[in-house]
């Protein structure tokens, strides 16, 4: 008993040493890039859910640019969409999940697209406004002075979509945010709201529930993956090309895909053109100024 | 005693205890179980039903907790969330979640498929004003209300509840208390059975042993210790055993005695006598008294049935005080047995006499009945042996003689003692003994030839018969053994008759074709090749007219013989008939193997044949055919066969050929030729040419060879050379020989009277002719008939006839000599004649054959031989003819080596009657220098 005491006690420093040294290590290896180990490369995000839900959803992806690009890729979530327009802008960070609108303001300073969403089979989707289809509403214009349910504050989108629709915010009756378009469609067959906005594919699925389209936006694009502007050509074109391979026949990439959201199908290339339309839904809401919250 | 039977039979048990007690307990335990379980299930089910009401308040009371928040911030998804987690609670229909006005802002509802489900757009619900509404019963459901309140009313829960379910509950309470309660039942009356089965088996053996007390013998039985009670039962019933053993033993002991007692001389009921040592009668009993009676005695008579040495038993078994017993008397009819038992000290002897008169005579009875059986046994012409277990037990003096065994010898064997180890036919002959035992003894009577061995090892036919019969419930079998060897022999000698040719013992024809079936068969069953060989012996006919029937059958009994040689083990040699044979040549791998086969049998046929003290020789013609090549069908490859001979014959004889297809025709084309030249004389078909003979030194003809010639309508015109053979070989030749002679001597006469020319008529003579004396007589009749000067005929005979060297030859030229008649030698140089037969035979002729004269201007060598031949004629005093003269130069050469006639195309060719006497007539006028008349 004395002597596996004694040969314990003797373990533990070496065991200490070794820790210190492997956590020194790893700080070297970022600290000093030019050391000789391969660059590692930031992944951020816009925050569209809590940060644990976002690291859960963005880790598999992560992992899987890292083990093919012989390169630590670590993920550096943001509290906010400005934050992460920032940082991508900025080069903080060199990949980024971002929104239509945040890509657009990444845009401004340099950002660059890799690649965007695809969610069933379509690389595009429109936003949609809907009523209850007995609603006597039956254009946009009557929607002045309705109450409208919006989603997401941060979703600037949605409310472009309206504007750009012919009924500036100002002339809805009220409007509210409910955060999730499922609260949106409810919020809209309750008869607590008179319209709300949703995207496509829920706007469709709940027709049948007592939904009617009032409007709905010209296509648009969806997330995507954009680089800073530090990131070269070589390391750009590598980067979409292995987004490009994620395919839903490969049951790893099945996983990767899924876990980012359940209703993507993989990834199409993109230009920075299609986000043109866009652009002009949200120029009544920039005027040069910073996106609101 | 009726009624008391029917009341005895009335109180009788019916039923088994097990059966009592297994209904009463059953009955007992249905009817607690039953009680119970009812009371447990309803119990149950009121406590079931107060719970889910409880719970269906609590439900609503805790959404109203838990949606409060929800509600309040209008968060519908929540709600709706919440809704269909909580509407899987069991008994729910429906819930809303409502605003503090109605309006409703969650609504879940369980389906038909009991599936929950949220639906929209349904009426704002009207909310209770009063707590009493809180809980309200509406049809079959509960509907609570709660209202949910945040300091104040912010809105209503509203529960709908299914008391349906509360029904289902209970009957699925009540399923289960059946079940169980069936469970209980069986698990209940399986352990009373298991319980009760050792106490119910104890008490059935302990009847059992009951009543078969009397014949336990005091043995116990093993006692069940399971209960008090078993255990005291067999305990009383062991010693009740016990104790009636032990009383049975005294009863028989005394039942002992009282036999014993019984056997007393008083009691005895045979006559009991006692005498003293005088000799005296002291005591009779009553059954002394008795038999005299009975037999008119009186009792003084008594001594009669006693021994005639009664004085001298007495005395002695007195003296040696010792019983004497066995000692047989006969008298008044009866006999009686005598034991005599001395009373030393009282010096009286007792007397007792058993009367077995009765047994005596049964005795006798059976013994003259045995003697009467013993007598049938013995005097039977078979041999008898009855049989148990498959031997013999006795037999009777017949089985002996057959086998040549004492008695004693046969007894306990069976029938394969005396049998060789395989019956004919290869059966073993223990496996058929024992199948027809076992037929026999399973009451099928049995009736087989056996062969059998006897002592001195010679085996011989019996026919079996085995028949069963009972003897003292055992089954034996009769056999009885008929020696059947005459019969066999006779019937096998038939069999050999009937299937052997009697001279050679060679198979006959019948049986051949037979063979020759079977060997046909086995050929395409074993996937082999057979052949089939016809074998004619070449001019038998010849030595049988000359030696006689008696020289022929020897030799076809040697032919026999020497064609058996030359075949293996398995391969047939049959004679046909006459002179024909047939060899069956099997498992051959091709037909080809027979050409050895022939070549061997040629061989050995033309080694020389002693007959009479001459030598003789012989040949054979073979034809050869062959399964598969040839037929498949025995009687086409017979005819093959014999179409292949006759190919072999006229291929020149001693040959063997092989069938081919061709010979069919050809046979067929014989057959056809041989039926037309059978009635070719009555149809005069055939005719004479003559080609004349001129005397070379004075150019005139001398003569002419007759030359035979038929014309069939139907063949036309057939070459000599075809149809002469096919006569010699159909014994055709003495009729068309006939014909010849008479035809011949009728034209010769013609041109004596016609042209006043003695013209010397030559005719040829086959040796088949020569035969005896028939050739002799014929000439000299037809000589007779037609008044032909002798010398005007010439017989042309061949070297060949020389070369067998016949007596008949011999005989037949001198005779024909003597009539004057000129003879020639036809052919010359082209046999094997010894030179000396030419001095032996009175020939007058000899005629050089053309293929020497053809070939005297080319051939140096046929030259040197023409030359000799005519030196040599000439030396024998032998006109020579050159036949065959086609050239001037070859008669050229005749005339100067000294060859007196020629004959041949350069003069004349054959020519019919009517042409030849113009030739003459030209010739002759010519010759003459005349004019040719025409003739008339």
């Amino acid at each position: 008993m004395a002597n596996k005491t004694h040969s314990r006690a003797k373990t533990f420093p070496g065991c200490l040493l070794v820790v210190l040294w492997l956590l020194g290590a790893s700080s070297v290896v970022q600290a000093n890039p030019e050391s000789g180990t391969p660059k590692a490369i930031r992944f951020g995000s816009v925050a569209m859910d809590t940060p644990a839900a976002m690291d859960k959803r963005l880790t598999p992806l992560t992992e899987y640019l890292s083990s093919t690009l012989k390169r630590p890729v670590i993920l550096k979530l943001s509290p906010s969409m400005p934050d992460a327009i920032r940082q991508v802008s900025a080069g903080q960070v060199e990949l980024a999940y971002l929104t239509p609108v945040a890509y657009l303001s990444a845009h401004q300073s340099g950002a660059q697209l890799i690649a965007k969403t695809v969610t069933a089979g379509k690389s595009s989707f429109r936003l949609m406004i809907v009523v209850a289809d007995d609603s006597p509403i039956k254009t946009v214009a009557d929607l002045e002075g309705k109450k409208f349910a919006f989603g997401d504050k941060a979703a600037l989108l949605q409310r472009a979509v309206v504007v750009g629709a012919g009924m500036p915010l100002e002339k809805l009756g009220q409007y509210k945010f409910l955060g999730h378009y499922d609260n949106i469609v409810r919020g809209v067959l309750v008869g607590d709201y008179d319209a709300g906005i949703l995207k496509d594919t829920m706007a469709y699925k709940w027709k049948s529930e007592g939904i009617r389209i009032l409007y709905q936006s010209p296509e648009l694009p969806p997330y995507n993956i954009s680089a800073s502007k530090n990131v070269d050509k070589a390391l750009l074109m590598q980067l979409q090309k292995l987004f490009l391979d994620l395919k839903l026949s490969n049951p790893e990439h099945l996983a990767i895909i899924k876990a980012l959201d359940n209703n993507y199908d993989g990834f199409a290339p993109t230009a920075d053109a299609e986000y043109d339309v866009v652009r002009e839904l949200v120029k009544p809401f920039q005027q040069g100024k910073a996106p609101k919250e | 005693m009726k009624e008391n039977k029917n009341k005895s039979d009335k109180w009788k048990p019916t039923r088994r205890l097990r059966t009592q007690v297994t209904m009463v307990f059953v009955a007992l335990t249905v009817a607690t179980v039953c009680v119970v379980t009812f009371n447990a299930a309803n119990h149950e089910s009121q406590r079931i039903t107060a719970n889910i009401l409880q719970s269906a308040q609590e439900l609503a009371g805790n959404l109203a907790t838990t949606g409060a928040d929800y509600l309040l911030e209008r968060d519908y998804a929540s709600i709706e969330k919440l809704l269909l987690r909580t509407g899987r609670f069991p008994g729910v229909a429906e819930i809303q979640i409502a605003d503090e006005t109605g309006k409703i802002l969650g609504d879940i509802y369980r389906g038909v498929d009991n599936e929950i489900s949220a639906r929209y757009r349904q009426p704002a619900l009207v909310v209770p004003s009063q707590p009493e509404q809180w809980q309200v019963m509406q049809g079959e459901s509960l509907v609570v209300w709660r209202p949910v309140e945040l300091g104040h009313l912010i809105g209503w829960v509203r529960v709908v509840y299914d008391l349906k379910v509360i029904d289902e509950v209970n009957k699925q309470i009540w399923r289960d208390s059946i079940l169980l309660m069936f469970l209980l039942l069986a698990t209940t009356v399986a352990l009373l059975i298991i319980m009760l089965r050792r106490p119910l088996r104890a008490i059935e053996q302990y009847t059992e042993f009951a009543n078969s007390l009397d014949s336990t013998q005091g043995k116990e039985m093993p006692v069940e210790s399971s209960s008090i009670e078993l255990s005291n039962l067999g305990n009383a019933l062991n010693h009740a055993s016990k104790r009636l053993s032990t009383q049975t033993e005294a009863i028989v002991k005394a039942m002992n005695e009282l036999e014993r007692v019984a056997a007393l001389p008083e009691y005895n009921p045979n006559m009991s006598i006692s005498l003293d040592a005088r000799g005296l009668v002291t005591y009779s009993n009553p059954s002394a008294d008795r038999m005299l009676k009975e037999d008119g005695n009186q009792a003084q008579h008594i001594f009669s049935y006693l021994p005639d040495n009664i004085d001298a038993l007495r005395k002695e078994c007195l003296s040696a005080n010792k019983s004497k017993t066995g000692v047989e008397v006969n008298a008044f009819g009866r006999t009686l047995l005598w034991t005599f038992a001395p009373v030393e000290d009282q010096q009286v002897l007792h007397c007792y006499a058993t009367d077995i008169t009765k047994r005596r005579k049964a005795e006798q009875a059976r013994k003259e009945s045995e003697d009467q059986y013993r007598l049938l046994f013995d005097s039977a012409n078979d041999a008898i042996l009855l049989l148990r277990k498959g031997k013999c037990i006795d037999c009777n003096r017949m089985a002996s003689i057959l086998l040549g065994l004492p008695r004693d010898y046969i007894l306990n064997q069976p029938l394969t003692k005396f049998a060789p180890p395989h019956q004919p036919g290869g059966k073993n002959s223990e496996r058929l003994y024992a199948e027809r035992l076992d037929e026999a003894l399973a009451g099928e009577p049995q009736s087989f030839e056996w062969q059998c061995i006897n002592a001195k090892r010679k085996q011989f036919y019996s026919e079996v018969s085995l028949n069963h019969f009972e003897v003292g419930g055992e089954t034996w079998v009769l056999a009885i053994v008929r020696d059947i060897t005459e019969r066999k022999t006779a019937e096998e000698k038939l069999l050999h008759q009937a299937n052997y040719d009697s001279l050679t013992e060679l198979p006959n024809r019948m049986l051949a074709l037979d063979r020759l079936s079977q060997a046909v068969k086995q050929a395409h069953r074993l996937k082999r090749n057979m052949a089939l060989m016809f074998i004619d012996v070449d001019q038998f006919k010849k030595v049988n007219d000359s030696l006689g029937h008696t020289a022929g059958d020897q030799l076809l009994i040697e032919v026999g013989q020497r064609l058996q040689v030359c075949v293996r083990e398995g391969d047939t040699v049959a004679r046909l008939g006459g002179d024909e044979f047939l060899i069956i040549l099997n498992n051959l791998n091709d037909v080809i193997e027979a050409e050895v086969v022939a070549e061997r049998m040629l061989s050995e046929l033309a080694r020389p044949y002693l007959l009479q003290s001459q030598e003789l020789y012989l040949s054979a013609s073979i034809g050869i055919t062959g399964y598969p090549y040839d037929s498949h069908s025995p009687t086409i490859l017979l005819r093959n066969a014999d179409a292949a001979m006759y190919q072999a014959k006229e291929s020149g004889r001693n040959t063997y050929r092989f069938y081919t297809p061709e010979m069919n025709q050809r046979a067929k084309v014989r057959l056809e030729m041989e039926s037309r030249l059978r009635k070719a004389i009555e149809r005069n078909e055939l005719s004479l040419n003559y080609q004349a003979q001129i005397d070379i030194s004075q150019e005139r003809v001398i003569g002419a060879e007759a030359l035979l010639r038929w014309h069939n309508p139907e063949l036309g015109f057939v070459p000599p050379d075809q149809f002469i053979h096919l006569a010699e070989d159909i014994g055709l030749m003495p009729q068309i020989g006939e014909w010849v002679l008479r035809q011949a001597c009728q034209d010769a006469l013609v041109w004596r009277q016609k042209f006043q020319l003695p013209l010397r008529v030559a005719v040829n003579v086959s040796p088949t002719q020569f035969r005896g004396n028939a050739l002799v007589e014929t000439v000299r009749a037809v000589m007779e008939e037609y008044h032909l000067p002798t010398d005007l005929l010439e017989i042309e005979l061949t070297e060949s006839l020389l070369v067998e060297d016949a007596p008949d030859t011999a005989a037949t030229l001198q005779a024909l000599k003597q009539m004057g008649i000129c003879l020639a030698l036809d052919d010359f140089g082209t046999g094997y004649s010894s030179l000396s037969y030419l001095k032996k035979y009175p020939f007058d002729v000899l005629k050089i054959d053309r293929s020497f004269i053809n070939s005297v201007m080319t051939h140096p060598d046929d030259a040197a031989l023409c030359q000799a031949i005519i030196a040599m004629a000439a030396s024998l005093n032998l006109s020579v003819v050159g036949e065959g003269v086609e050239t001037e130069d070859q008669l050229s050469f005749l005339r100067r080596y000294g060859a007196q006639i020629a004959q041949g195309y350069y003069y004349s060719k054959p020519l019919p009657m009517t042409e030849f006497e113009t030739f003459l007539l030209v010739w002759n006028t010519k010759r003459q220098g005349k004019r040719v008349p025409t003739l008339s």
